[in-house]
């Protein structure tokens, strides 16, 4: 039933996928192979994705039916039986910009490849992720800005965890037309054009293989 | 900071030369120079149009983005990006047409109805006794009592504009002459026998459309367009406004740009219709917001970050001559309202001249650019309701590998028959690349045709028939193009107009959605703009830009905006109706919509046509 799940996922198939998971709890299956379907599913996805076989739509699609899956087993799910996270990683859009779509796809992508993110939206003051960097002990904060307005506030965010003490965490930013240039501009550690380049910064600072 | 040696760079074909200091990079050399290099991305380095071939000289190393953006055979014939490259010695280079940005063509008509005139300015003929020594009343006393002899007002004023000319006009002239009268102020004089002139602007970001009309009878006297100057500092309008704050005399720069412009523009005109600068008694700008604060020169940090907010969306007269255009002495500007940061004056303009606030049919109005606005009309309500949609300039040539602007040698139209494709280019030159119009038609074409699938990925089994390596399709081989380069589009391509069609299609979805409208029953699509004119409207239903509805439900009237600011420019009434349509209209928000996010995913991809149309 796990590749039942897997295939209806990654077909973009969003009725089946509820229906497979609703039927895999009936039956008694441990909810947490539910969630391995959907990681293997979305690996999937991600490959297609950096190989150019699906875009920005299936990402989105992707994500709102593991939103979907994820409201249906969590009941089941006992907190001692949650997957062992990686890490966690703090992300946001920064402040003066409200773009979301990109931020979303990269903050599921990193929960689905396991780490525990705490999401803190759009229009995010370098306050903001200063206090819930502090909050979660997380090593990675993870910027997202589309305009190129964005990159002076992404730099006042860079600076204001240094400001705090924080210099042990790391930062990527990522979005619209970020590139080399601007990283170094920002004083952020990494860049990266989509979200699995975000998975493999977060997997390479937090020593996931 | 260290004095850099002067070195000269030399542009061929055109043969100028600029003297800069060394360490320059090539195009602020080039905008030194006069010289328009295309440049989408105003010289970050990821548009990759800026290109040139360096002919001889030394220069600085290649830069990442440019092994990025420039293929292989193209490093080795000495092409870089002009924005990436900085002069270390005398340099000569070699710009390539389609690095150049200019030849564009531009839209300035349209099919919409004129306006009964009702001008704000008017002439008043007066005539007044010449000083004497036993009648020394100034000048202005003596034109004042002349004026309420002749029309009975008596409040009166002027400005200190009008009264530095008075004394040499009214000599000139006779004491015998035209006053132009604006809500009780002289504005200007003029012979008694010319008339009255007025211009209208439709300032877009990538053109600027004038008109010179006669203020009494309406009449168009004269058009004329250029491209708006400030493309080489940005192509898209958040560049610009990047460029205007980042750089001290950035936002002055680009307000005197395109004032000059407009200005030009106006003179060029004035000079066809042998008429002087002094009777043109008055002036309406429209533009989208952005290009609205940057004329007026007012701040745009606040526009361009969230939550975007205007200094201003009210209506507003300003001086000419505070603007730099030469009119009549006191001759007033009116920038109509507009309707929160996203909405400006020129999508008021296409809602009066369309007509759409009185259609008495269920209707839309779209103006599809950078920012798409479309407006709702419901029969018997009173609000309209608008959405912008960040389409991106996608269908405007940009962001794409081989597009470009609606200039000669263009793609505007593609069919793909089983003879072959079959291609037509603006004013039947060699293919250089694509316009907007030329890339839907592609597109529908290719999808029509089982080369790209419903999610927009290339059908690869059928592209491996045509021996291609890579995911693209090739329009024109290089051996047949006007530039010695392919004409194909990308994956990458169609990705971006997937972006852009489907913002529009789901801000379309969700301004319908809440005011509880079915697509199917929308009764008219008025269809304005450059870009909304030249497009085949089944290309547009076939990749699901346009819902598919029966065609004559479609009305494709031109550059609508341009016509609203003639309106505006003549009518008075026309004035009050646009301000009671920024009134009566209503801004949705896409971003706060939740569906948003997921009804553009689904938009994206391309539609499922159980039947043909």
């Amino acid at each position: 039933m796990s590749q039942e799940l897997i295939q209806a996922i990654t077909e973009m198939r969003e009725e089946d996928a509820l229906k497979i998971t609703q039927q895999m709890l009936d039956a008694g299956k441990d909810p947490l192979e539910v969630l391995e379907a959907c990681r293997q599913a979305m690996e999937v996805i991600g490959k297609r994705f950096e190989a150019g076989d699906c875009f920005i739509p299936e990402l989105i699609l992707a994500g709102e039916m593991l939103r979907q899956v994820s409201d249906l087993i969590k009941p089941r799910l006992q907190k001692e039986a949650t997957q062992k996270k990686h890490g966690k990683v703090v992300i946001g859009t920064v402040e003066g910009d409200i773009h979301d779509i990109a931020k979303d796809i990269v903050a599921f992508m990193l929960d689905v490849n396991g780490f525990e993110v705490t999401d803190l939206g759009v229009d995010v003051p370098p306050a903001k992720f200063v206090e819930a960097t502090k909050e979660t002990g997380a090593k990675v904060v993870a910027l997202s800005g589309f305009l190129t307005l964005a990159y002076d506030p992404m730099k006042a965010t860079v600076e204001a965890l240094k400001a705090a003490g924080l210099n042990d965490v790391k930062v990527m930013i990522g979005g619209g037309q970020i590139d080399e240039q601007i990283r170094q501009f920002t004083g952020a550690d990494g860049w990266g054009r989509d979200a699995m380049a975000a998975v493999k910064m977060a997997n390479a600072w937090y020593g996931v293989n | 900071m260290k004095e850099q040696p002067e070195v000269t760079i030399q542009f061929q074909p055109i043969g100028k030369r600029v003297q800069v200091a060394a360490q320059t990079n090539l195009l602020e050399a080039a905008r030194l120079a006069g010289i328009a290099l295309t440049s989408t991305c105003g010289g970050e380095g990821n548009c990759g149009q800026c290109r040139v071939q360096v002919v001889s000289g030394s220069v600085s190393p290649l830069t990442e983005d440019e092994r990025f953006l420039l293929g292989e055979a193209e490093i080795e014939a000495g092409y870089r990006l002009a924005c990436c490259t900085r002069a270390w010695s005398d340099v000569r280079l070699h710009v390539p047409p389609d690095s150049l940005d200019s030849g564009q063509r531009l839209q300035i008509e349209s099919v919409l109805r004129p306006i009964p005139p009702e001008p704000v300015v008017q002439a008043i003929p007066v005539s007044c006794p010449p000083p004497t020594l036993h009648d020394p009343r100034s000048d202005w006393t003596r034109l004042k009592e002349a004026i309420t002899a002749q029309s009975g007002s008596t409040e009166i004023t002027t400005s200190n504009a009008f009264l530095q000319q008075l004394p040499t006009a009214i000599r000139q002239l006779g004491w015998s002459a035209n006053i132009l009268w604006r809500h009780n102020e002289v504005i200007g004089l003029t012979p008694a026998h010319q008339k009255l002139l007025g211009l209208a602007v439709d300032l877009g970001s990538t053109k600027i459309a004038a008109t010179l009309l006669e203020l009494e009878s309406g009449q168009v006297l004269s058009t004329s367009g250029a491209p708006n100057p400030q493309i080489s500092y940005g192509e898209d309008v958040v560049s610009r406004l990047a460029y205007a704050q980042r750089n001290a005399a950035g936002s002055q720069k680009l307000a005197e740009l395109v004032r000059q412009t407009i200005d030009e523009l106006l003179l060029k005109m004035l000079n066809k219709v042998s008429a002087a600068p002094e009777q043109v008694a008055e002036a309406c700008i429209v533009g989208n917001t952005a290009m609205t604060h940057l004329l007026l020169g007012w701040p745009v940090r606040q526009l361009a970050l969230s939550p975007y907010v205007a200094a201003s969306s009210e209506p507003l007269e300003v001086l000419a001559s505070e603007l730099g255009l030469r009119m009549a002495p006191g001759a007033r500007v009116y920038i109509p309202p507009a309707i929160g940061g996203y909405i400006g004056s020129d999508h008021i303009a296409m809602v009066l001249a369309s007509e759409l606030d009185r259609n008495e049919r269920l209707a839309i109005g779209i103006d599809i650019g950078t920012n798409t606005e479309i407006s709702l009309r419901i029969p018997g309500k009173e609000t309209l309701t608008a959405v912008s949609c960040a389409s991106g300039p996608a269908f405007e040539g940009a962001h794409i590998r081989d597009g470009m602007r609606a200039a000669s040698g263009a793609i505007e139209k593609v069919r793909l028959t089983p003879q072959g494709v079959q291609i037509e280019t603006v004013d039947h030159e060699p293919p250089i690349g694509f316009c907007g119009s030329g890339i839907l038609d592609a597109i529908a074409e290719l999808y029509r045709a089982g080369y790209l699938l419903p999610n927009g990925r290339f059908n690869r089994q059928r592209l491996a028939l045509l021996g291609n390596s890579e995911p693209r399709f090739v329009f024109v081989p290089a051996d047949k193009s006007g530039n010695g380069r392919e004409i194909a589009l990308t994956q990458k391509d169609i990705n971006e107009i997937q972006l852009a069609k489907g913002a529009i299609h789901a801000g379309m979805k969700i301004l319908l959605e809440t005011n509880q409208i079915a697509p199917e029953a929308v009764e008219e699509v008025i269809v304005a703009g450059a870009f909304g004119s030249y497009i085949s409207l089944p290309s547009a239903v076939q990749i699901g830009l346009f819902p598919p509805l029966p065609h004559a439900r479609y009305r494709q009237v031109g550059n609508a905006a341009a016509i609203g600011a003639q309106w505006m420019l003549l009518s008075q009434s026309a004035r009050r109706r646009a301000e009671e349509i920024a009134r009566r209209t209503h801004y949705l928000e896409l971003s706060t919509v939740p569906k948003f996010n997921l009804y553009f995913a689904h938009a994206m991809h391309f539609p499922v046509h159980s039947e043909k149309n």
